[in-house]
């Protein structure tokens, strides 16, 4: 097998950004999830959300949701686990 | 609060536990941003969105079934709820109009630079070439009036009038008095009676000395100059004769009068004062007592903490009496005529010197009397003018 990337995966890398799943966190306060494609559950101590081919849950105290824009959510509150689960992987 | 969210209008989404993930799946479809998103009590969620943002998710909710609580907010809800008050609406409408319009008047006229004449005069002196409060300013011209009023007053030397704002400031400079020249001759006669104790003669011919008794009209200074050389000569008599005088003040304070008894009833009248248009605002339609003392009070001209506001609110009070006899003991009638006693010597001119003073009090069966004698030296001498014919 060659060690070349393909085509397939090089495209995937530079235009993927905007497809992939990322989960960024900002300390313990805030956490941006993007490529989420249904929010599974909600509560003020969880919230899971369905990612391809997985689920992402949010535990923490006074979880609020402030933002859906461009396919991400952005959660507020205070984080305490950040879990991901494989699951059937929920399309959008 | 979101300050862009306020001023273009927002709605508040609630809705319960059972729907919430349905509700957040639909806010992530339509990708929308959301602020004060908090749970409620029941563990359902409520967060605010923009308005038109919010039509369009209730319309995505109406179609999926999700129930929805929505409750309008921001600055356009609130013009709107203000609007259906057509009177607020028309008030600040006037206020807004007479705020624009209002510029355009003269709010307050005021003078400096006057030490004889009173503001009240100049002021009056300007009303009549146009200038006053409520004065259209357009259509003034300053020079006009500047010029007129200085041509109708005698007592002002220059004017100038300019406008600082909706003020008119006035500045005068007036005339310095001519000294009274008053040539005809004249002689000092005796004002009252009394016996001569002093002379300052500056001109005239002395026809009295010290000691002598006067009787009021009596000749005290010629102004006539005989002489064997250059035949009568007549000039203005001037001088100070000072005697000794007696003047009587009787005072007399009945024993009954008539004084007041104030009903309990009583009315007012609240008539409101912009510029020279009045508005009354309360009218009892009872007709007034036949006999009644009315009370009228205007706020002054600082009111508000704002000088010269060409608004005033004048209240006027009625208060209807009644006349009864009433009677009062010697001793109140005498500390009475005390009172006006001494008012009236109060009143002497610096001119008259006392030296002695008798007073009397009587009882008759009506009043009191207080008779004061008072004893003065003072300067009787008064001119009298007389016509030549040569």
């Amino acid at each position: 097998m060659s060690d070349r990337e393909s085509l397939k995966d090089r495209a995937k890398r530079y235009f993927g950004g905007a497809f992939s799943e990322m989960a960024v966190l900002y300390g313990n306060r805030r956490a941006t999830v993007r490529g989420c494609g249904k929010i599974l559950f909600y509560s003020t101590e969880e919230i899971r959300l369905a990612l391809r081919g997985r689920e992402l849950s949010l535990r923490g105290d006074d979880l609020r949701c402030v933002s859906f824009a461009g396919g991400s959510v952005t959660v507020v509150g205070t984080l305490r686990a950040v879990e991901f689960r494989e699951s059937g992987g929920t399309r959008p | 609060m979101n300050l862009p969210l306020f001023l273009l209008g927002y709605e508040t989404l609630e809705t319960d536990r059972a729907n919430v993930e349905a509700l957040l799946n639909l806010c992530l479809r339509r990708g929308l941003s959301v602020s004060d998103f908090a749970p409620t009590d029941g563990g359902g969620i409520r967060f605010r969105i923009g308005a038109i943002s919010a039509h369009r998710l209730a319309r995505d909710c109406a179609r999926e079934g999700i129930p929805l609580r929505r409750t309008v907010g921001g600055l356009p809800a609130r013009l709107l709820r203000l609007g259906r008050r057509a009177g607020l609406v028309a008030g600040l409408a006037v206020a807004v109009f007479l705020l624009v319009l209002s510029q355009k008047f003269v709010w307050s006229v005021r003078v400096g630079g006057n030490e004889r004449l009173t503001a009240g005069e100049i002021r009056q002196l300007l009303s009549e070439q146009g200038l006053e409060v409520g004065s259209y300013v357009p259509s003034l011209r300053m020079g006009e009036i500047e010029t007129r009023a200085l041509l109708l007053s005698d007592d002002l030397a220059w004017l100038a009038i300019h406008m600082d704002g909706t003020v008119a400031v006035v500045q005068v400079v007036e005339r310095s008095p001519e000294p009274a020249k008053n040539d005809k001759p004249a002689n000092l006669v005796a004002e009252r009676d009394g016996t001569v104790e002093g002379l300052e003669l500056y001109r005239g011919r002395a026809m009295v000395h010290i000691g002598q008794p006067v009787r009021a009209g009596e000749l005290l200074v010629s102004g006539v100059y005989d002489s064997a050389t250059v035949g009568y000569r007549y000039t203005r008599a001037n001088g100070r004769v000072l005697a000794r005088t007696e003047r009587v003040f009787r005072v007399e304070i009945p024993l009954s009068y008539e004084q007041k008894v104030y009903g309990e009833s009583s009315r007012a009248e609240t008539v409101l004062n912009f510029f020279k248009f009045s508005l009354k605002f309360s009218k009892n339609s009872r007709n007034p007592a036949a006999t009644c003392d009315i009370i009228e009070t205007t706020t002054g001209e600082d009111w508000l903490g704002m000088r010269d506001l060409p608004v005033s609110i004048l209240r006027r009070t009625y208060l209807p009496y009644t006349q009864v006899t009433a009677e009062r003991s010697p001793k109140e009638a005498l500390e009475l005529a005390w009172e006006e006693l001494e008012r009236r010597l109060s009143e002497l001119s610096n001119e008259v010197q006392p030296v002695g003073k008798r007073v009397a009090a009587s009882i008759t069966d009506t009043a009191l009397v207080l008779e004061c004698r008072l004893d003065c030296v003072e300067n009787i001498a008064v001119p009298m003018e007389f016509e030549v014919v040569e």
